[in-house]
């Protein structure tokens, strides 16, 4: 792409490539990546959005208080699956199947139990972290499968930036661990560098198994032709529903139950409880299910909660006969194919289910780290064109575009996400349509944030906005005390971490913002006397001697 | 327990690295090495990434989560030690050798 048509080298090529493919994409990317990396706290944050919850608290009957619950609710259901409190959550949460409802989820019913006393509890209306995660993949407002295929487009295109951007950095060995603070458009170079090097094992596990989830959508043809066009017998296929565990659903499914059966009392569930308590003491029971509850035929399932491996149900089971008591013979465990094994821990990878806390945390400060690299790319266009701009003497419309565009897509999408979970506890509960409210408020903040960042000054407008996600984000824990929530350090001392752990989520977000605001300020303050290029960047730019990347 | 002492190990094992190269002999030591102690860094650097991948597979996680984990404790380690290198070169040392040292502590106290 050089102006004079003289030939151009590869590495100069690929500058041009991660430049235009990098900016285009970027601002979908980093909210890709931020709502992303939220979703790693998807059940806390889910708990969070719902205080009603949180006057639960679990005990060592639990599990007795929830089968009893169980009965008094659904005697005649074909099964029932009780989820069990855990570190991820802090009520339990029951769903059954009617003898014959409809299959898959509009045939099952679900309710949320108080853990220390059985009662049902009514949450809000809210759409919770659900909406984030979803809107990480499938955007918001367009049908589903749009919004996939311009996640998966975008997805394609992360992918070409990390490999052209590999192919670009000259120094990726002799610059590993270089960082020059205070230089301007080179410390934006070498911030960039640092977050992408230092975590691309994760950059490029997250991009790819991000593309292999929507493998299936993005090139259908292959199972397409195995399968004759019947994808659905591909999903149950490659989801393993084919032995043990498939045909437990299917009986289920059916209901399988003739309404003469006569009726059987169940054992307790405390002595099973026990025996399983004993078998897995770190993790304990995350999950009961019963089936054919209240006749002769019943059994009981107990499930280890979260799984050592990456794979989905590996975990182990305990099954018992629901009437005596005595344990039997769980149904053999399947095992996988090499490339259903494989494709599950890819996608088990991205989606972060294997993940006890210490690993969840890293998976979480990775994609911090990710979401930072999107970020200081996005910045780094526009402080890498402050000499040309200067040049000039005005700032070209494309240029003040990005500079708009970074604000709202940066900082107004931490402002709106922080409104999101203020909105969730300032309107009033009983709202019609409380759940979609919700949602408008946080297009609300971000459309009111692009709008901002267009008003004010360039700098202005980025440390009005960190300021102000640092302050809604710090405030959260205080917010949550004060409007029905279990405040934090109640939350810990009852071991009730879902809500615990969304508060120091928030806390760390509201440090990172302050302290990303606290730097820009101080930056700011130095810059000014040199600074006359309007709106000018995040820092005084000084000519860099080697930059990675020559100008198209 | 195994987990935290593969992430502790990250630090050094990154310092070590850094410290076979010039670039960063010069902020730590205020001179350049020569080749043969550069050569000593870079291979001590290697075996404690060998060693903290070590406790990562005897953390009791399944083999992927365990390459998956270890890779993560390795970004944040040298993530750390690039930072310091900017900001505080001088305590590099320090700091890495007391991770060292607690590493071995706790593995001393699980034998």
């Amino acid at each position: 792409m050089r102006p004079d048509g003289k030939p151009e080298g590869v590495r100069q090529s690929m500058s041009w490539m991660h430049t235009w493919s990098g900016l285009l994409l970027g601002w979908l990317l980093y909210a890709v990546f931020f709502t992303g990396t939220l979703s790693f706290f998807l059940d806390e944050v889910n708990d969070w959005m719902r205080p009603e919850l949180h006057q639960s608290v679990p005990s060592p009957q639990t599990a007795a208080l929830a089968v009893a619950a169980m009965q008094k609710l659904a005697p005649d259901a074909a099964a029932w699956t009780i989820n069990l409190p855990g570190e991820r959550q802090t009520a339990v949460e029951a769903s059954w199947r009617k003898p014959g409802a409809a299959a898959g989820r509009a045939g099952t019913q679900r309710v949320h139990l108080d853990a220390g006393t059985g009662e049902v509890i009514k949450p809000r209306e809210t759409r919770g972290g659900s909406f984030l995660y979803r809107f990480h993949f499938e955007l918001y407002a367009m049908p589903r499968i749009w919004g996939r295929w311009i996640v998966g487009i975008a997805t394609m295109f992360m992918f070409v930036a990390i490999i052209s951007g590999v192919i670009t950095h000259k120094k990726i060995f002799s610059e590993f661990f270089t960082f020059r603070p205070r230089k301007g458009q080179r410390s934006w170079l070498d911030a960039h560098n640092a977050t992408a090097v230092l975590a691309l094992p994760f950059h490029i596990i997250i991009t790819f198994s991000g593309l292999l989830l929507l493998m299936s959508m993005l090139l259908p043809w292959g199972a397409q032709a195995v399968y004759d066009g019947d994808m659905q017998k591909y999903f149950a296929e490659s989801r393993g529903r084919t032995g043990g565990a498939g045909a437990e659903r299917d009986a289920s499914a059916r209901g399988g139950r003739s309404p003469i059966a006569e009726s059987a009392a169940l054992t307790a569930i405390g002595p099973l409880m026990e025996i399983a308590q004993a078998r897995w003491p770190e993790r304990g029971v995350g999950s009961i299910v019963v089936q054919k509850p209240g006749t002769p035929a019943a059994t009981i399932e107990l499930r280890e909660q979260g799984a050592r491996a990456l794979q989905r149900g590996t975990g182990e089971r305990l099954l018992f006969d629901g009437i005596t008591g005595a344990p039997r013979n769980p149904p053999e465990a399947r095992v996988p194919s090499a490339a259903q094994a494989v494709s599950g821990a890819m996608m088990g990878i991205h989606l972060g289910r294997f993940a006890d806390p210490a690993v969840r945390w890293l998976l979480f400060l990775s994609g911090v780290v990710g979401t930072v690299m999107a970020g200081s790319g996005l910045v780094l266009w526009v402080v890498k064109r402050l000499p040309e701009r200067r040049k000039l003497g005005r700032t070209p419309r494309g240029h003040r575009l990005v500079e708009v565009l970074n604000i709202g897509a940066i900082a107004g999408l931490s402002v709106a996400t922080a409104g999101y979970f203020w909105a969730n506890r300032l309107l009033p509960v009983d709202l019609a349509q409380r759940a979609d409210m919700e949602i408008r408020c946080f297009f609300m903040v971000w459309a009111l944030c692009l709008v901002h960042g267009l008003l004010r000054p360039h700098r202005r407008a980025w440390l009005e906005q960190l300021w102000l996600a640092a302050i809604a984000f710090t405030a959260l824990p205080l917010l949550n005390a004060a409007t029905g929530g279990v405040a934090l350090p109640a939350a810990m001392l009852q071991g009730q971490w879902s809500v615990a752990g969304f508060d120091l989520v928030a806390l760390a977000l509201g440090a990172l913002h302050g302290f990303t605001a606290w730097k820009l300020g101080r930056s700011a303050t130095a810059a000014k006397p040199s600074n006359t290029a309007s709106g000018a960047g995040m820092s005084v730019p000084r000519p860099v001697a080697q930059s990675p990347e020559k100008a198209p | 327990m195994n987990a935290w002492i593969a992430g502790a190990l990250a630090l050094p094992a990154f310092a070590a690295l850094s410290l076979a190269m010039e670039r960063h002999q010069e902020q730590v030591f205020g001179r350049t090495l020569a080749r043969r102690a550069s050569r000593s860094w870079r291979a001590g650097g290697v075996a404690l990434l060998a060693l903290s991948l070590a406790c990562c597979a005897a953390a009791g996680w399944s083999g992927a989560v365990a390459v998956t984990a270890w890779m993560g404790l390795l970004t944040f380690g040298a993530l750390l030690t690039g930072w310091m290198l900017a900001y505080l070169p001088r305590q590099l040392l320090r700091v890495a050798g007391a991770a060292l040292g607690v590493a071995t502590l706790a593995a001393i106290s699980r034998l």
